[in-house]
C-alpha cells in the first residue's frame, strides 16, 4: 500500500494552518508526488463543492412550533406535579391518620397506659369542650347584642357564609375546567 | 450578546417569548446541522425541535461563561450522534429535500440544478463518514468553526479535531477520486492518489 505522511499537512493547509515554511515544503512534495497531487486536488475539489453549499432552513413557522411543543410541555408538567400533589397529600392523610389510628390502639392496649392516657386526656377533652363553649357563647352574645331581637344579623351572617362558601367552589370548578380546556 | 444574556436570564424565569428570541437566533445553525447530520429533512426537524426543548429544560445547568451558540450546538450534536446510534438498521430515504438558502439571487435554472446535484452528491458522501467525522465536517464548512470551537462543540482536544477533519477530508477526496474513476479509466493516476487518501483515512 502507497505511503504518504504528508496528508495531514493537506488538511492543514487547507484550512490556513501551516506556517510558510510548512507549506512550501508541501508544495515541493506535490511537484515531485503524482499521487498526493490528485489526493491533493480530490481534497480541494470536496472542499469547495462543501464550502459552496448553503445552508439548509427550517420550513417556515419552526419558532411557532417549537414555542407549542414547550407549552405543552410545561403545561403536561404543571399536570403531573399538581396529581404528584394530590396523591402525595391523600397518602399524607391516609398515613398520618392511619398513624394516629395504630398509636391509639397501641397505647389503649397497654393496661399501664390506659390509665394514663385517661388521666391525661379526660381533663384535656374537657379543657377543649369548655373552650369550644366560651367561644360559642361569645359569638352568641356579640349576634344577639348586634341585633336585640331580630334574626337578620343570624340570616346576614348564614348568607355570607354561603355566598363565599359558593365563591370557593366556583373557584375550584373554573380552574378544573381550565384545566380539561388546556388539555 | 449582552441582548442574548438578557433573553437567557428572562427565559430562566419562565418568559416563553425571551426563549422564543432564542429559537428565533439558532433556529438555522440548529437545524442545519440537524440535517448534515442525518440526512433527512423530516428528522432534522424532529431533533432540532428536541434540541430547543432539551436547551430549555436544562438552561438553568449553562455557564454564561461559554458561548451561548456553542453550548447550544453541542446540544444538538449530542442529540443528533446519539440519534444516529440508536438509528441502526432503520433505512431514511435521503431524497427528501430541505429549504435551502439560496445563493444569489439571480442564479439560472441550470445553476439551481447544478446545485441541487451536488447537494445531493455532498449528502450522499457525508452519509458515509462516521457520525464523529461527520460533525466536525459540519462544523467546520456550515457553522465556520475554528479548531478550538470545534473541540469545545464536541467536548474533545483540538488536535482530536485536526485528527477527524483530516481523516473525514481524506474519505470525501477518495470518492471525489472514486468517482473520477468511474468516469475515465481505472488504474491511472487517480487511483494512485487513491491509495494514498485510504492510508490516511485509517
Amino acid at each position: 500500500m502507497r505511503r504518504c505522511e504528508h496528508t495531514e499537512g493537506m488538511s492543514l493547509h487547507l484550512d490556513g494552518l501551516l506556517d510558510r515554511v510548512e507549506a512550501a515544503k508541501l508544495q515541493e512534495h506535490l511537484a515531485e508526488c503524482e499521487a498526493c497531487r490528485h489526493a491533493w486536488e480530490a481534497m480541494c475539489y470536496a472542499s469547495a463543492l462543501l464550502e459552496a453549499q448553503p445552508r439548509a432552513i427550517p420550513a417556515a413557522g419552526f419558532v411557532e412550533r417549537v414555542a407549542a411543543m414547550i407549552a405543552e410541555r410545561e403545561a403536561q408538567r404543571a399536570r403531573v406535579r399538581s396529581g404528584i400533589g394530590v396523591v402525595l397529600g391523600s397518602l399524607g392523610l391516609w398515613a398520618l391518620t392511619g398513624l394516629s389510628v395504630l398509636a391509639a390502639i397501641v397505647l389503649l392496649a397497654q393496661p399501664s397506659w390506659d390509665v394514663a392516657v385517661l388521666d391525661v386526656g379526660l381533663p384535656l377533652l374537657r379543657a377543649l369542650a369548655s373552650t369550644v363553649e366560651t367561644f360559642g357563647t361569645a359569638v352568641v352574645s356579640v349576634l344577639s347584642a348586634l341585633s336585640g331581637r331580630s334574626p337578620l344579623p343570624l340570616l346576614g351572617y348564614g348568607v355570607v357564609a354561603l355566598a363565599a362558601a359558593a365563591l370557593w367552589t366556583r373557584m375550584v370548578l373554573v380552574r378544573w375546567s381550565d384545566g380539561r380546556i388546556a388539555e | 450578546m449582552d441582548q442574548e444574556r438578557l433573553w437567557v436570564a428572562r427565559a430562566l424565569r419562565g418568559d416563553q417569548k425571551a426563549f422564543a428570541s432564542l429559537v428565533e437566533i439558532y433556529q438555522t445553525p440548529v437545524y442545519n446541522l440537524c440535517y448534515r447530520m442525518l440526512g433527512n429533512s423530516t428528522e432534522a426537524e424532529d431533533a432540532a425541535q428536541e434540541t430547543f426543548l432539551r436547551v430549555y429544560t436544562h438552561l438553568r445547568s449553562y455557564n454564561p461563561e461559554r458561548k451561548l451558540s456553542s453550548w447550544v450546538l453541542a446540544v444538538a450534536s449530542h442529540y443528533c450522534v446519539d440519534r444516529l446510534r440508536r438509528r441502526r438498521l432503520t433505512w431514511l430515504s435521503l431524497d427528501e429535500e430541505p429549504e435551502l438558502e439560496p445563493v444569489s439571487e439571480a442564479a439560472h435554472p441550470e445553476e439551481q440544478m447544478l446545485e441541487r446535484e451536488s447537494s445531493s452528491e455532498i449528502r450522499g458522501w457525508l452519509q458515509v463518514l462516521p457520525s464523529d467525522h461527520r460533525l466536525v465536517i459540519t462544523l467546520r464548512y456550515w457553522q465556520d468553526m475554528s479548531y478550538s470551537e470545534i473541540a469545545e462543540v464536541t467536548g474533545t482536544t483540538e488536535s482530536a479535531v485536526k485528527s477527524r477533519l483530516h481523516r473525514a477530508r481524506s474519505v470525501l477526496a477518495q470518492q471525489v477520486l472514486e468517482q473520477r474513476e468511474l468516469e475515465t479509466l481505472p488504474g491511472g493516476a487517480a487511483f494512485e492518489g487513491r491509495k494514498v487518501l485510504n492510508h490516511a483515512a485509517l
